[in-house]
């Protein structure tokens, strides 16, 4: 009796898999309702069986239609149910995942020949400043381009 | 372009043509392919970018946003095999096809050269996402939330549409070379203030600005897995994106009109972090955070200097693989819980302990820890704003305390404490499920090592 | 000589990540993984002795650079490493602490059963921790910072399904997080200003008051200084390794070692300065009147680990980095004994912390006991122990610089109650008759046990000796001055050593009177956590909840946006299909009002 109130108060808290159980076990057929209003006992009569609790689905439940992949193989991959293509599938996605894509990718990103071509350009600049500096010009000037080589078309045309 | 764009397009066919039990097999695998082939995209060797023909162009922007949405493919692919165990075949081969659409669609949007092509593909994204969402949802509101999303984004690109016209009229070309080289200049006045917003909305809808996201929550919410990964990882990276390259037209009257929306962005951030620590809902927090991320990019690109833009580029592709990571991982427990509500999976790092650490190091990432690239950009951004107003930093360092408050918030709710009784049937997590988030931290990773490729066009 | 200073220091580094690859490697071969991260530790403490003794024979020091990272337009990132002075004397320190600390970690844990994750955990902390001070740029020494916070999220809440853990460990990532804004602001101000994030590039030029704050702030955060203090004593939650790994000797010095790191650009800026020492004379102060009216043990230790941090950003403010950094040294030694000696009786009185529970113990555990009695002698300077060395340098520099007499009254009011809260713990926890239960398993044989508290009573005796021989001082110390200010330190002690005896028998022979308050100023935390841990986060969460999520959110935007449009369409056609139903009477009257009215306009 205890124990069928003990399942009773663990019921309502949360999970409708135990009611499940409760109502597989026989102690809960005799099952005594106090009302929380009146406070008046309700027992249910003894022949006649309480008519089955409406199925609730409550969304917490574990899913009935709910397939573990693990029951049926135990290998699962969790790609399908079949173990064959489940392998295949994990196979692949593997190989042209990690293998392929993750080691190629990052030796690929790791070796880049010098993106946007930075080093160059600071390897030349140190040129540039230790030409300069060699010849005693100033290190910048506002000439992009040497002006003698620029051939500017004359006023006339 | 075309060596990336055909063989997506022929994944329609091979998924229609696939025999039952290779129905995922096949397009995983060769959109893998394809997303390899895709990296060759990060190479560049000068500022130019590679132009392929008159309507196809990358540069070193469009590049890692190509290569992540190339990526993410087969990532959704394999985050919804179990979501769609009980569809039937057609339908999901239907799914896949929408999947592989927006690819299409995408790959098509972020390497485009013309404006207008650009804006036609930017609507496109939308169809197969709103059925995505509406067909394959798991509650009765992802109707109204493809009508939110939809409303939302539609009527923020009208004025676009309109924009654009007009623009093309005056300039003659809305290819984004020429009018790169073309002196072309939206002075400070009335008209053209409204130009600007009418190119700006669109994006802004899109990044979601605060005060016009709100589609985004419900959409990700609702939005089966690939949808809500999608979504987070690349849809929201258009409005970025597009914010970078419309204001080479908009100059200099960006600088005047963009005050309000770097202050109302930042004020959202902190707004948005805040709503995340009062969610309920697993999904809706991740989704809030992605507002609040998208906070800063808008700032980033708003700010339009070189080193924001930097950070722009650096945080789209962050929270791009970030993001979707920690979709997949509210997914795993949902299909476990059968719920989103975080308070209903708690104490789960004593059950599945290495999805423990996917959590840990996908929050860890969420609140930018060095040395990820999610902090580089960051930083980038604080950096940058800090340079235009020094009392930025209140702002943007309180969200980062936020940011560090829900990340570990939602690790501790979720992965520690007691674990709870009903949680007892949980399934053990699955090979594909760990894969599945290695593919997203990995490369994460191995950005962090080498961020300059997805330093963007000002590097 | 060079190449062995840099290739040794390395070398240990690498030992230290070793029994991470081990572990990356053979996840499953776990049984003797703890020992051999222990002896991973020993030997990257022996390869780094001979750099600490080619640094104080050939005062050599480098920076070395490894990798470049990536370039942010001219500002370059690289992995690059600072040997200097203050890395090259810590890493020792640090591996010889968390050495012993491992080896008691042995014994403590042992019946945990992830307790190889937790040495992984513990090592990798020592690792990011090494990264912190041996980095020679910002960017590398915010990657330490973060992962020292993280672990320390990761270790706080080590026994994850208690929720205060759980607490604990949130509230320590939140104040780290609070100081982190100080450091990304002078993250920020350097690379607008200096372009570089390279320290020797930093040093070369100044940073103004604002960065100089910004690192304030950080450090205020990691290093538990007034206002950011609550998380120190709530990570106590954590096992007893962590805390005196972590939260003693390790991390929280963090911050003053930031500091100590930026004292070329402090010691020039009067504001940092007074700010640094106000702040630490705050904290030492508040902290150590907290410590005394604590009854958990550790709680006490963490505030007097506080309390030294307090006393070590004072000397900061006082422009003694080096006697900083030397109080960090010598204090790691005693407060990392100190937690160990409390973690000792802790385990043999069945987890019992409080000290009114305990008493007698120097009977029955006298190793820990004498240990906890040399430390607690350290802490307060008693002379030639290891907090002599550094403690009264400190004061005596005080007493005879020309600073805030403010400051300088705090520190030594906090001083002699660094003398009533030792002597409270040696009083209640070793003295007079035991109050603990009978059974307790009091043990005291594992050498596991006694050897890292019997090396470390060496290190608190003979460590700072040795370093004050060895390695002479770089900033001017005072030599000479009269006897009153060169015995402040003792008398004050003294005083606060013989008073509380005094007022302890006096109370002793007092008539008992009932307790009014309970709720009093100390042992409350000066109703700081009260008023902080209530008030914020309410008024935070209220705003979350009301203002972000109910008002802006679900009212102004989804209200007036979707739903008002949705509701303006609804009402309008509504009355618009009200009139159209075909109604012709209604129709034809309207009409009769109508047309008369336009005749009239008309007309």
């Amino acid at each position: 009796m205890a124990a069928a109130m003990a399942t009773a108060g663990l019921l309502g808290i949360c999970s409708r898999r135990l009611l499940g159980a409760a109502r597989r076990v026989p102690a809960a057929a005799s099952l005594r309702w106090s009302s929380s209003t009146t406070g008046a006992v309700v027992a249910p009569p003894a022949v006649e069986k309480r008519p089955r609790a409406p199925e609730v689905d409550w969304q917490e439940d574990p899913d009935k239609e709910d397939i573990n992949l693990y029951e049926k193989n135990p290998d699962s991959h969790g790609f399908d149910e079949d173990p064959f293509i489940d392998l295949w599938n994990m196979r692949v996605v593997f190989f042209f995942g990690v293998s392929i894509a993750i080691v190629l990718g990052s030796t690929f990103v790791a070796y880049l020949p010098d993106y946007k071509m930075k080093e160059w350009a600071r390897r030349e600049a140190e040129r540039q400043v230790k030409l300069r500096e060699a010849q005693g010009l100033p290190l910048m000037t506002s000439n992009y381009f040497d002006p003698s080589k620029i051939i500017l078309p004359d006023d006339e045309d | 372009m075309l060596k990336i764009l055909i063989p997506t397009f022929m994944l329609i066919p091979l998924t229609w043509w696939s025999k039952n039990p290779w129905l995922w097999i096949n397009p995983t695998t060769h959109s893998l392919l394809i997303s390899i082939f895709s990296i060759m995209l990060l190479y560049h060797n000068s500022d130019l970018g590679y132009y392929y023909n008159t309507a196809f162009s990358t540069d070193s922007l469009s590049g890692p946003l190509l290569v992540l949405s190339c990526w993410l493919l087969p990532l959704m692919m394999m985050a919804s095999q179990s979501h769609l165990t009980k569809e039937n075949s057609n339908r999901k081969k239907t799914y896949l096809t929408m999947l592989i659409t927006l690819q299409l669609s995408l790959i098509m949007a972020f390497s485009s050269s013309e404006l207008i092509m650009f804006y036609i593909l930017f609507e496109t994204t939308l169809i197969p996402t709103l059925i995505i969402i509406t067909r394959w949802g798991n509650q009765t509101e992802r109707l109204n939330a493809g009508l939110y999303f939809l409303f939302y984004t539609l009527m923020g690109s009208l004025p676009l549409l309109v924009a654009l016209l007009f623009m093309h009229n005056n300039l003659g070309s809305l290819h984004i070379l020429t009018t790169t080289m073309m002196p072309n200049t939206l002075n400070f006045s009335a008209p053209n203030s409204i130009l600007w917003y009418a190119c700006m909305i669109a994006f802004m809808v899109k990044m979601p600005l605060y005060g016009l996201h709100l589609w985004l929550p419900k959409a990700h919410v609702e939005a089966p897995i690939a949808g809500s990964m999608v979504l987070a990882a690349i849809l929201l990276k258009l409005g970025g994106y597009g914010i970078m390259r419309i204001t080479i037209f908009t100059e200099p009257i960006t600088m005047h009109l963009s005050y309000p929306f770097i202050i109302l962005s930042m004020w959202g951030m902190v707004m948005t972090s805040s709503i995340c620590l009062r969610q309920t809902d697993l999904k809706s927090l991740i989704a809030y955070s992605s507002v609040s991320h998208m906070g800063l990019v808008i700032i980033a690109a708003l700010m339009q200097s070189t080193l924001s833009f930097m950070g722009a580029t650096t945080l789209m592709i962050a929270h791009g693989l970030t993001s979707s990571m920690l979709f997949c991982l509210a997914n795993t427990n949902y299909e476990r819980i059968h719920s989103r509500t975080m308070i209903l999976a708690r104490g789960l790092q004593t059950i599945l302990p290495l999805m423990f650490a996917w959590w840990l190091l996908a929050s860890l990432a969420n609140l930018a820890l060095p040395p990820t690239i999610n902090l580089l950009g960051e930083l980038t951004v604080i950096i940058s704003s800090f340079s235009w107003s020094n009392f930025s930093i209140i702002l943007l360092g309180l969200n980062t305390v936020i940011t560090a408050l829900y990340s570990l918030h939602m690790l501790t709710t979720s992965q520690r404490g007691k674990f709870t009784h009903h949680t007892y049937p949980i399934k053990p997590s699955f090979t594909r499920e760990h894969i599945l988030m290695a593919l997203h931290l990995i490369p994460l990773l191995i950005i962090s090592l080498n961020p300059k490729i997805i330093l963007g066009i000002t590097y | 000589m060079n190449f062995m200073l840099n290739s040794m220091i390395l070398l240990s580094i690498v030992i230290l990540t070793l029994p991470l690859m081990i572990n990356l490697a053979f996840p499953h071969k776990t049984n003797h993984f703890p020992a051999y991260c222990k002896n991973a530790v020993k030997l990257a403490f022996l390869t780094s002795l001979p750099p600490l003794i080619l640094f104080v024979y050939a005062d050599t020091s480098h920076h070395t650079t490894w990798s470049h990272h990536t370039s942010i337009n001219t500002l370059n990132l690289s992995m690059s490493f600072k040997l200097d002075h203050f890395s090259i004397i810590f890493i020792p320190i640090a591996f010889y602490v968390t050495w012993s600390i491992l080896e008691f970690s042995l014994w403590y844990m042992h019946t945990d059963p992830k307790i190889h994750q937790f040495f992984k955990y513990l090592i990798t902390f020592l690792l990011t921790m090494i990264i912190l001070v041996s980095a020679n740029n910002l960017f590398q020494l915010f990657i330490g910072w973060e992962g020292v916070g993280i672990m320390s999220f990761m270790l706080i809440g080590w026994w994850y399904g208690r929720s205060d853990a759980n607490t604990a460990a949130l509230q320590a990532v939140l104040y780290n997080r609070i100081g982190d804004i100080g450091f990304m602001l002078t993250m920020a101000w350097l690379m607008i200003n200096n372009n570089s994030w390279d320290l020797q590039h930093i040093f070369m030029t100044n940073m103004n008051t604002l960065a100089l704050l910004g690192l304030i702030i950080a450090a205020t955060g990691k290093s538990a200084q007034f206002g950011l203090h609550p998380w120190l004593p709530s990570a106590m939650e954590g096992p007893t390794p962590v805390s005196a790994l972590l939260h003693s000797s390790t991390m929280v010095v963090a911050g003053i070692f930031l500091l100590i790191r930026f004292h070329p650009m402090m010691e020039n800026n009067n504001t940092a300065l007074t700010t640094a020492l106000c702040l630490g004379a705050t904290t030492t102060l508040f902290t150590a009147m907290c410590a005394i009216t604590q009854n958990d043990i550790k709680k006490i230790v963490a505030f007097s680990t506080s309390s030294q941090l307090g006393l070590m950003m004072v000397t900061i403010g006082l422009n003694q980095p080096h006697l900083a950094f030397l109080h960090i040294c010598t204090h790691a030694f005693f407060k990392a004994m100190l937690f160990l000696c409390s973690g000792s009786i802790i385990h043999s009185l069945n987890n019992e912390q409080d000290i009114r529970k305990m008493g007698g113990l120097l009977h029955i555990l006298p190793i820990t006991s004498s240990a906890l009695m040399t430390g607690s002698l350290a802490l307060m300077g008693t002379p030639f122990l290891a907090g002599f060395y550094s403690k009264d340098s400190i004061i005596e520099a005080m007493n005879t610089s020309y600073i805030n007499s403010w400051a300088m009254v705090m520190t030594l009011i906090a001083t002699s109650l660094t003398a009533i809260y030792s002597l409270r713990i040696i009083y209640f926890a070793l003295l007079n008759q035991p109050r603990f239960p009978p059974m307790s398993p009091i043990n005291e044989n594992n050498p596991n046990l006694t050897n890292p508290i019997t090396r470390l009573a060496l290190g608190s005796i003979f460590a700072a000796f040795i370093l004050t021989m060895n390695i002479p001082p770089t900033s001017m110390v005072p030599m000479t001055m009269p006897p009153a200010l060169k015995l402040t330190a003792l008398i004050v002690t003294i005083i606060g050593l013989i008073i509380p005896m005094e007022l302890n028998l006096l109370i002793n022979k007092l008539p008992t009177t009932p307790m009014i308050h309970t709720d009093n100023f100390s042992n409350m935390l000066g109703y700081f956590t009260h008023l902080f841990h209530r008030m914020y986060p309410l008024a935070n969460l209220q705003m979350g909840q009301h203002i972000a999520t109910m008002l802006i959110d679900l009212n102004w935007y989804e209200k007036t946006g979707p739903k008002g449009q949705a509701n303006l369409h609804n009402t309008t056609s509504s009355y618009i299909t009200s009139t159209q139903k075909g109604l012709i009477k209604t129709y034809f009257l309207s009409f009769i009002i109508t047309i008369p009215a336009i005749f009239a306009m008309i007309t």
